[in-house]
């Protein structure tokens, strides 16, 4: 639509988790854009990085922890929240020390997206206010 | 105190089978059905069998036993003796055979092996080889048959007799001298053969005296035979000894015989002192001879010139007339009335006078005459006449006168008168005073002649005598079977007899020629110089006898042991030993078993001193007699012991001490005994005194004791630990929290603890003695495992077993163990109120319960929550986008296909779409809650912690429940009264602050919830929550309550309140996850403790303890 738009990357090898995630943001007025594969993901992340991201942590070939160590490894400050169905996973210190990283983990069912939402919101801001965004 | 106890009675095994072992006879114990289950060395040599070969075997093949006389097997079977239960004694009259035929003469003793209760359960068997035994018992038959016959034979009587004189045997001889039979005789005393009123008895008894000193008498005494005939006999006894007894064996010789001899030669002896007028006429014929005295007379008479005659005493002629004148003999004499003038005249005149001669004129015819007495003694026997002489006295008329008177011839009597010898006065004195002297002479010649006659005689019969004597004597000899000795002091010839040669295997003709060289070549040199010492004390009469016990070399070359006795018969002139008799007697047999008894005396000497008890022998004074080395290193500051009072010796006590088992054991005649003290200072204190008594085998009375002296200090002090122990063991016992309950095999209580006591309310007093299910009449039920645990003596075990205390329900476990050792029967009953422990179990498997469930969530939550979040976030987005009329894009889709969005609103919301949706997003949630929920459970090692405020996190608590229920309208929490009854100062504790918030909120959340259903029931009701925060101080934990007056829950509930998914609310309205997810938080997650207490109707209060330091 505009250029205001933002724009979100959801990564999950769930495809009802990750449609109900890419249809609620697109109603918001999310620039959307879903993949199963990390791989893929970074592709595209490459070519075009967006703001933020929604990453699961179980994924095939690569997980979620690793997916965004290697974001960071390649100098992309992408906001990043995660959201797991493992009630004990707990973000390992090295990426809870990245800036864009939430320190909130969303566990799978979400019952409230606003919550998600207000999060990314909230971390995009104190990003775009400390002026580190990639932008 | 068990393990010693236990070590104890091993040792004591170890000790029975040492004893078993060593002891000197065969065992062999047998179980009911007659195996064998041990045999000692012993038996194994006897029976020839070895243990392994025969345990288990059958006792009949092993122990085979004949007896000796008839052949036949000693029992059948050895089952016989175990069903009959009896006891049998064989005492040498059986015969073992062992494995390899051999022979053994045993004596034996078999009786049965009972166990506690009295079964028989087997057999013992002891048994001892006595067949050496026997084979001298045979031996000494035959020997004593040997010397029976010769005491039946012999020709004098033998009695055997023991110290008090009773016989013990006759000999045929010694009955027929008394007329009665041995039978009768064996019930006498030998003083009994003496007869009353005499001192005979007392001679014997004498004797007797001397016999017991000496060893040997001889006396002459009078007999009375069973017919009362009195006789004189002569007792010669000796000492023989039989298995150490002392007996006499006395020989009585008939000396009736010699007695009266030897009175008849004491009456001629005292015949010969005395006048001969009081015996029977002798004549002088019977002295002289005649024809000798004729001629004598003769010869005088015609030397004189004198006629002569010798007349007996009343003048009758004993000789004819010599030199007779014709006067007297052809006139005179012729007539009548002459001739008794004659005699009376000649009788006159032979008249006793020892003066000198009778002369005096002749009462016939006038002539001259003169006579002499001849006597014996002072007894007259003859008269000697001369005469017939004239001188101026006579003349031719008296004659002439006489004549007439006569009635003679007057003339030839003149004529004769003239024809007379005409003889002085003067020389016919002369003439008479020479046949005085002659008669005189004459008289003593006859009374020597007399003497020498009678002693003669006397010479003869004593000779006699003597032969008689000496035979006899042989014959006494012979019956003692002595051999005998005669020896020429003075020259060394020696006489010896066949026995004295038989004695060591020789004959006489053997060893002949003999002197006293044969004695010293055949004689031991040690014994031959005690014999010479003791000979020359005889010599010197320092000894009556000679007597010595000498070995002498056999034949065969071993030693005989020889009695040698003998005695001075005669003694030179000078008066040294001339002749000496003696006997020699055999000895061995007496001298072996004296050696024997010595043997044994030094064997029981070395037992005595090798027994590690004291043995200390006291005479009747308590003196003490004799003591072994052991008393002797006990009481060494007392030594030396033997001499003195054995309380001043033993217990330092100047009387006798109390009590005391000697004293006691003298009176009584049995055995005593006591523990007593040792003495001061000693290393022994406390001794066990066994007293036994020495009897006198004849008397019975006790003359001695035998002190037996164990030391106990040891086992004493053992028994005061054990005593100790006891106390203290029943101190434990009786502090113990369990009931402990004794009870004897009949279930009657013999122990009864405190606790016991206090449960029960019995007394111990009161519960010992009764049965068990009296005493506990609440147990009966467990009666049944008492029972079994007594029969299977086996440990019963009921666990958890329910009993209601004041309404409570309380959990004991009960356990019996049956008492099988030590010989105590019966059980002990232990009973343990486990309440508590049954509580906290059931806890902790709620624990575990939660836990498994934590882990199973934990591993499955990933795998649900993907799913569910495709369901619900999907229906998120379909209501969002079907419902939400606010949302651009649905506008804007609406708009493109020209619909209203109100009208899809419209539909969804009439076709139900909209609730229906609502549906999945709450039944999601829950699922999502379900699993949230369990995964609380799962342990989590990184949960952090901080110090909180409990009243702070109470009250927040307390603020979130009521806004939800404001919120949800379910319950109005403000109409709930609240009571805080918060301590002060209360301290801070380590926790996770929203776990125990969540832990508030489950509760005040239940609360609520069942005091607004009671309000639903009741309606006129108010309720309230009280909260008490305080310290437990001793359990350095916060105590957090929360009470509510709801309407409580029962016991059911709640034990399973705490268990996951247990719920009592409908369906829909909870997990049943909440109070046990409180449960673990408490418990698992903050290490603390969580209860519930109600009173159902009325209160439920929750507990939690919270620790103040945070426990790893």
């Amino acid at each position: 639509m505009n250029k205001n738009r933002k724009s979100l990357l959801i990564l999950d090898d769930d495809e009802a988790v990750r449609e109900s995630f890419e249809y609620h943001f697109e109603d918001r007025g999310w620039k959307v854009k879903s993949f199963s594969n990390p791989q893929e993901a970074l592709k595209s992340i490459e070519e075009e990085p967006p703001e933020c991201a929604v990453i699961d942590i179980r994924l095939p070939e690569m997980n979620g922890d690793e997916f965004i160590r290697e974001i960071y490894r390649r100098n992309i400050n992408l906001i990043c929240v995660i959201c797991t169905a493992s009630p004990e996973y707990s973000i390992p210190d090295d990426i809870s020390s990245f800036k864009g990283v939430s320190n909130k983990v969303f566990i799978k069912p979400v019952i409230d997206f606003n919550l998600l939402e207000e999060e990314l919101l909230y971390i995009l801001k104190q990003n775009f206010n400390s002026g580190e965004l990639n932008e | 105190m068990e393990k010693n106890n236990s070590n104890q009675t091993e040792n004591m095994d170890i000790d029975l089978n040492n004893i078993i072992n060593s002891i000197g006879d065969g065992l062999i114990t047998t179980d009911e059905n007659g195996k064998i289950t041990n045999i000692n060395p012993v038996a194994e040599k006897l029976t020839g069998w070895k243990k392994n070969e025969v345990l288990g075997t059958s006792f009949d093949k092993v122990f085979n036993v004949i007896h000796t006389e008839t052949g036949q097997k000693v029992f059948n079977s050895i089952k016989e003796i175990i069903s009959k239960n009896i006891r049998i004694t064989l005492s040498e009259n059986a015969i073992l055979i062992s494995k390899n035929g051999k022979r053994y003469y045993i004596s034996a003793s078999i009786s049965n092996l009972k166990d506690d209760k009295g079964n028989v359960n087997g057999i013992v068997v002891i048994f001892r080889d006595v067949t050496d035994k026997h084979e001298m018992r045979e031996k000494l038959s035959s020997n004593e048959k040997f010397y029976h016959s010769l005491f039946e034979q012999s020709a004098s009587g033998i009695v055997v007799h023991d110290e008090k004189g009773n016989i013990l045997e006759v000999n045929n001889r010694f009955c027929d001298l008394f007329g009665y039979t041995k039978e009768e005789l064996l019930k006498l005393n030998v003083f009994q053969t003496h007869p009353p009123g005499f001192d005979a008895e007392k001679k014997g008894r004498q004797a007797m005296e001397q016999f017991k000193k000496e060893g040997y008498t001889r006396f002459e005494a009078k007999f009375i035979t069973k017919d009362g005939v009195i006789f004189d006999g002569e007792i010669t006894s000796s000492r023989i000894y039989i298995k150490d007894k002392m007996i006499g064996q006395a020989v009585l010789r008939d000396i009736t015989e010699k007695k009266r001899i030897e009175e008849a030669l004491d009456k001629r002896i005292y015949a010969l002192s005395q006048p001969f007028e009081q015996k029977e006429q002798i004549t002088l014929q019977e002295l002289f001879n005649i024809e000798e005295i004729q001629r004598l007379q003769d010869e005088f008479a015609q030397a004189t010139g004198v006629a002569s005659i010798i007349t007996n005493i009343d003048g009758t002629p004993i000789t004819k007339p010599s030199n007779f004148c014709r006067l007297c003999n052809d006139i005179i004499r012729k007539t009548e009335k002459g001739r008794i003038n004659c005699y009376r005249s000649d009788s006159m005149l032979g008249k006793f006078d020892p003066k000198g001669p009778t002369i005096q004129p002749c009462m016939s015819g006038g002539l001259w005459d003169a006579g002499a007495a001849i006597s014996v003694g002072n007894k007259h026997i003859a008269n000697w006449l001369i005469g017939q002489v004239r001188d101026d006295t006579q003349n031719e008329d008296s004659i002439r006168e006489y004549a007439r008177e006569i009635g003679a011839d007057e003339e030839a009597a003149a004529k004769a008168f003239q024809e007379v010898t005409p003889m002085s006065r003067e020389k016919f004195g002369h003439i008479a005073k020479a046949l005085h002297t002659f008669a005189n002479q004459l008289s003593t010649t006859a009374y020597q002649n007399i003497s020498q006659a009678h002693f003669i005689i006397q010479l003869k019969k004593a000779e006699k005598d003597l032969a008689d004597q000496k035979e006899r004597l042989a014959n006494i000899l012979e019956g003692t079977n002595a051999g005998t000795w005669e020896w020429n002091v003075q020259t060394g010839e020696t006489i010896f007899n066949e026995r004295w040669a038989q004695i060591i295997g020789y004959t006489l003709e053997e060893i002949s020629p003999v002197s006293l060289d044969t004695w010293i070549k055949y004689t031991h040199p040690d014994d031959l110089k005690i014999s010479n010492d003791l000979l020359q004390k005889h010599f010197d009469n320092e000894l009556e006898y000679y007597e010595c016990e000498a070995r002498m070399k056999h034949k065969d070359g071993h030693w005989v042991w020889i009695l040698d006795r003998g005695k001075i018969a005669t003694l030179t002139e000078d008066g040294k030993p001339l002749k000496m008799f003696g006997t020699h007697q055999d000895i061995t047999e007496r001298k072996q078993a004296e050696i024997e008894l010595q043997k044994s005396e030094s064997f029981l000497l070395n037992i005595i001193e090798s027994i590690q008890d004291g043995i200390s022998v006291l005479d009747e004074e308590l003196n003490i007699k004799r003591v072994n080395s052991i008393m002797e290193k006990w009481y060494e500051a007392s030594m030396p012991l033997v001499g003195k009072k054995c309380y001043i010796c033993y217990q330092s006590s100047s009387k006798p001490c109390e009590p005391c088992p000697t004293l006691r054991a003298f009176k009584s005649g049995n055995t005593e005994f006591n523990i007593v003290k040792g003495l001061e200072g000693s290393t022994v204190k406390w001794i066990e005194l066994f007293s036994y008594p020495i009897k006198d085998s004849e008397t019975g009375k006790v003359t001695g004791v035998v002190e037996f002296v164990r030391d106990i200090s040891e086992r004493k002090k053992a028994e005061d630990d054990l005593q100790k122990a006891r106390n203290y063991i029943s101190n434990i016992i009786n502090s113990m929290p369990s009931l402990l309950i004794g009870i004897d095999p009949d279930g009657i209580v013999t122990q009864w603890n405190l606790e016991a006591e206090r449960v029960t309310g019995l007394s111990s007093n009161e519960a010992i003695g009764q049965p068990l299910e009296k005493a506990m009449p609440y147990f009966i039920d467990e009666m049944k495992y008492v029972k079994k645990a007594l029969t299977k003596r086996e440990k019963q075990i009921d666990t958890r077993r329910p009993r209601f205390e004041n309404g409570d329900r309380r959990f004991e476990d009960v356990t019996v163990y049956p008492l099988v050792e030590n010989g105590i029967d019966g059980a002990v009953i232990r009973i343990d109120d486990v309440t508590d422990r049954v509580r906290i179990e059931e806890m902790m498997v709620q624990s575990e319960k939660m836990l498994s469930i934590g882990g199973l969530a934990a591993g499955m939550a990933h795998e649900i929550n993907n799913p569910l979040a495709g369901i619900l976030q999907i229906a998120n987005v379909l209501s969002d986008r079907l419902t939400n009329k606010e949302l651009p894009a649905n506008q804007r889709t609406a708009k493109e296909l020209d619909i209203s969005f109100d009208v899809i609103f419209s539909f969804m919301e009439k076709r139900g779409i909209l609730k229906m949706l609502e549906h999945i997003r709450k039944s999601g949630k829950r699922v999502a809650e379900i699993v949230s929920n369990m995964l609380s459970f799962a342990r989590k090692s990184d949960t952090t912690y901080s110090f909180c405020n409990p009243a702070e996190l109470l009250d927040k608590s307390i603020d979130l429940a009521s806004n939800e229920y404001d919120l949800k309208k379910k319950f109005d929490f403000r109409q709930i009264k609240l009571i805080r009854e918060y301590q002060r100062n209360i301290p801070e504790i380590p926790c996770e602050e929203s776990k125990i918030q969540q832990v508030f909120f489950n509760i005040l959340r239940n609360g609520a919830e069942a005091m607004q259903q009671k309000k639903e029931e009741l309606g006129n009701y108010e309720p309230e929550f009280i909260f008490r925060i305080n310290l437990n101080k001793d359990k350095n934990m916060i105590n957090i309550e929360i009470e509510d007056n709801g309407p409580g829950i029962d016991d059911v509930t709640r034990k399973r309140i705490f268990e996951p998914f247990f719920t009592t609310k409908p369906i829909d309205k909870g997990t049943g996850l909440g109070l046990s997810v409180s449960y673990f938080i408490v418990t698992e997650n903050h290490s603390g403790e969580m209860n519930v207490e109600s009173i159902p109707g009325k209160k439920t209060n929750f507990i939690i303890r919270l620790p103040l330091t945070r426990k790893k």
